[in-house]
C-alpha cells in the first residue's frame, strides 16, 4: 500500500508538471495531437500507478517522451506553415460569401444540420446572415456576419472611449503583490493610505484591492470584517 | 530555445539511460546464467558438494540482479525466476538431480530471457 502511495505522488506531480509544461489551451481548445498527447499521459500515468508489478519507469519513461514529442511538434508547426498544415490541418470554409459550401460538409462528415446547429449556437439562427462561417483546426465554429447584421461598434457611432487598459490587483488574500504595486509606479506607504482612507486598518483586512490606470482604487474587505 | 532544448534533450537523455539500463540488466543477468551453468554442471557430474557451492554463488549472484533489474523489468518476471531459483537450490539440497537439471534448465532460460526481451528487434517491437 505504501509503495502505490509513493508511487501515485510521483506520477502525480509528473503528470501536473508536465501538463503544466505543455501550455495553457483548455480541452476544447486543442489541436488534434494535442488532445492525443493528453489522453495518453493521463493514461500512461494510470496503469503504473494502480499495477505496482509495472516498474515506475514504464510509465515515467512514455510520459517524459510523448511530451518531448509534444514540444517538438509544437517547435515545428511554430517554424514551418507547412509543417502545421500536415500537424494541425487547416481551418475549412464552409459558409462563402453566403453560400454553404456542400463539398466541404461533406469531406468534413458534417451535415446541414450540424452547420444549422453551429450557427444557432454562435447566435445566428438565419444563415442569410452569415458571410463567412469556418470549422477552425481545433475544432472550434468561427462566424464572419455580413456588414449589416454585426453589432453596431463605437467606430460605426463615429465616438470614441477613453482607454480602459487592466487594472493592478495590489492586494490578494491579505497579502500584498509587490511586483504589480511596482508596475504601477506606487508604494507601500502609497497603498496603506489608500486602504485606511477606505477604513480599513492594513492589507490584512483585504481580499482583494485594485489600481485601475485611470488611477481608481478599488478595495474589498475580507468575510469576517462584512460580517461586523 | 527551451522548446528545442526540451524536443532534443529529453529524448537524447532517455536514449543513454536506457542503453545503459539495457547493458546493466543484460550483464548482470549473464551472470546469473553462469552461475546457473556451473551449478547444472556440477549436478551433471553429480559433485553435490561442487553443486553446494555454485548454489551459494547463484545466491549471490541472484541477489545482486534483481536490485538492478528492479526499477527496469517487470516485477511479476523476476518474482518467477525467484520462484524457479528457490526450487534449484532445494532440489539441490536435496540431491534431486532430475527435479534440480529441470527447474535450473528452465531458469537459466529464464534468465537470458531478462535481456533478450530489451533487445530493439522486429519481434521484441511487434
Amino acid at each position: 500500500m505504501i509503495i502505490t502511495i509513493v508511487r501515485t505522488m510521483i506520477l502525480f506531480l509528473l503528470v501536473v508538471l508536465v501538463v503544466r509544461l505543455m501550455g495553457k489551451r483548455q480541452v476544447g481548445e486543442l489541436q488534434p495531437y494535442e488532445l492525443a498527447v493528453t489522453v495518453m499521459i493521463s493514461n500512461l500515468a494510470a496503469v503504473p500507478m494502480e499495477d505496482t508489478g509495472i516498474p515506475l519507469f514504464y510509465g515515467v519513461i512514455p510520459i517524459l517522451l510523448v511530451f518531448s514529442f509534444q514540444v517538438g511538434l509544437s517547435v515545428l508547426s511554430l517554424k514551418s506553415i507547412k509543417a502545421r498544415e500536415i500537424i494541425c490541418g487547416r481551418p475549412s470554409v464552409v459558409v462563402e460569401n453566403g453560400k454553404i459550401i456542400q463539398s466541404e460538409l461533406s469531406r468534413l462528415n458534417l451535415n446541414l444540420n450540424d452547420l444549422l446547429e453551429q450557427l444557432r449556437i454562435n447566435g445566428y439562427g438565419n444563415i442569410e446572415d452569415v458571410e463567412f462561417a469556418l470549422f477552425e483546426t481545433n475544432g472550434q465554429f468561427s462566424i464572419v456576419p455580413k456588414t449589416g447584421k454585426r453589432p453596431v461598434t463605437l467606430e460605426d457611432l463615429g465616438l470614441t472611449a477613453p482607454y480602459e487598459g487592466l487594472a493592478y490587483t495590489l492586494v490578494i488574500d491579505g497579502k500584498i503583490n509587490r511586483r504589480n504595486l511596482v508596475k504601477t509606479g506606487r508604494t507601500e506607504k502609497w497603498l496603506n493610505t489608500e486602504i485606511q482612507k477606505a477604513g480599513f486598518s492594513g492589507p490584512r483586512d483585504l481580499i482583494i484591492a485594485t489600481l485601475n490606470p485611470v488611477g481608481d482604487f478599488y478595495c474589498q474587505p475580507k468575510k469576517e470584517l462584512n460580517k461586523r | 530555445m527551451k522548446a528545442v532544448i526540451i524536443a532534443v534533450v529529453i529524448p537524447l537523455l532517455i536514449g543513454v539511460f536506457g542503453f545503459w539500463s539495457f547493458t546493466q540488466v543484460k550483464s548482470s543477468a549473464l551472470e546469473v546464467v553462469r552461475s546457473l551453468d556451473a551449478l547444472i554442471n556440477a549436478i551433471e557430474r553429480g559433485r553435490w558438494e561442487e553443486a553446494a557451492n555454485s548454489s551459494h554463488l547463484l545466491q549471490k549472484a541472484w541477489d545482486k540482479a534483481s536490485q538492478v533489474w528492479g526499477p527496469f523489468k517487470d516485477h511479476d518476471e523476476i518474482d518467477a525466476l525467484f520462484e524457479m531459483i528457490v526450487r534449484t537450490q532445494h532440489f539441490t539440497a536435496e540431491r534431486q538431480k532430475e527435479e534440480a537439471l529441470t527447474e535450473a534448465g528452465v531458469a537459466r532460460s529464464f534468465a537470458h530471457h531478462m535481456y533478450q526481451s530489451d533487445l530493439p528487434g522486429v519481434g521484441n517491437i511487434f
